[in-house]
């Protein structure tokens, strides 16, 4: 038991030796006290002499909820509404070209149809136009 | 941060002080000084005087649950006529446990607090002026009055060591 033999350290007081052996038979006597669980003491010590996690994940956590509940909920509402796209407009049909035009009029006014199978193959125009003639020449 | 064999020494040596100590306000005071020593375990830093800080903590926390007994009838004198005695009967000592608690409980709460935590706690006056919120000064004049008080109460009758009347044996003075 902690007992201090020195109680007038700091305090100037006359010394009554009766009052110090009744102080000294008070302080033999042993507190009573019920048995602390030792183990759990120390394990609840333990536990609460960790420090506490700062604010910064808890909130960063949060925010990410948040925004994800958000966005998800307008993806949800901006399917049910349908395409933000506009449909495309039908395909018109090409004009046709001059060639196309002769070959389906020249049966018309009897004339024999051009050859198909020229039509394949066209030449280029570097090909079908004849060399300029010699006859400029001298 | 304190150390575990620290605070298992503070534990070994102080629990059963600190329990009588809360004893005097409420009906659980080893829940309060374990409490005590949870807050103490996570003190950052750790207190310059951790018994001194501990008795401050025990006492704080036995008046807040003394305040929350809705009871209400444990409270000091009373409540130590409906308790077991404050100390384990022993042999070789000079007080009979009973007696000693009976006489203690009787004191004002005043006098009593100096007087526990400098005997049993080992607190200097100082420390127990800044405990109670007095002049060290007062404190000890406190604890004497306690002890003259006691003295009166248990019949000593120093120097007869076999008087049939006292409770109180006198031991031979120390050298």
């Amino acid at each position: 038991m902690p007992h201090s033999d020195e109680p007038y350290e700091r305090v100037p007081v006359p010394y009554d030796p009766e009052l110090s052996r009744l102080a000294n038979a008070l302080a033999d006597l042993r507190p009573r006290a019920r048995p602390f669980d030792r183990d759990e003491l120390m394990f609840r010590a333990g536990q609460a002499s960790v420090p506490p996690r700062g604010w910064h994940w808890p909130l960063a956590a949060s925010v990410s909820s948040v925004l994800a509940v958000i966005f998800g909920t307008a993806l949800l509402l901006r399917s049910a509404t349908g395409p933000a796209y506009p449909s495309a407009p039908a395909p018109t049909p090409m004009p046709r070209s001059g060639l196309w035009h002769g070959l389906e009029i020249l049966p018309q006014r009897g004339l024999e149809p051009l050859p198909q199978r020229g039509l394949e193959t066209c030449p280029q125009p570097d090909e079908t136009t004849p060399p300029a003639s010699n006859n400029d020449g001298p | 941060m304190m150390k575990p064999d620290v605070l298992g020494r503070l534990l070994d040596e102080h629990a059963a002080a600190l329990v009588l100590y809360a004893r005097q306000w409420c009906a659980s005071p080893e829940d309060v000084v374990q409490e005590a020593f949870v807050k103490l375990a996570a003190q950052r830093p750790e207190p310059d005087n951790c018994l001194a800080w501990l008795y401050r903590v025990v006492r704080n926390g036995a008046l807040t649950a003394a305040r929350s007994d809705r009871r209400r009838r444990f409270h000091e004198s009373y409540a130590a006529s409906h308790l077991p005695t404050w100390f384990v009967p022993a042999e070789g000592t000079s007080l009979d446990a009973a007696t000693a608690t009976a006489a203690l409980a009787d004191l004002p709460i005043e006098q009593r607090e100096p007087l526990v935590a400098h005997l049993w706690g080992g607190l200097t006056f100082e420390q127990i002026g800044e405990l109670i919120g007095v002049s060290s000064s007062t404190a000890h004049r406190r604890y004497l009055t306690a002890l003259a008080t006691l003295r009166e109460r248990l019949r000593v009758t120093c120097p007869t060591p076999t008087s049939p009347t006292s409770a109180f044996r006198c031991r031979t003075t120390p050298s």
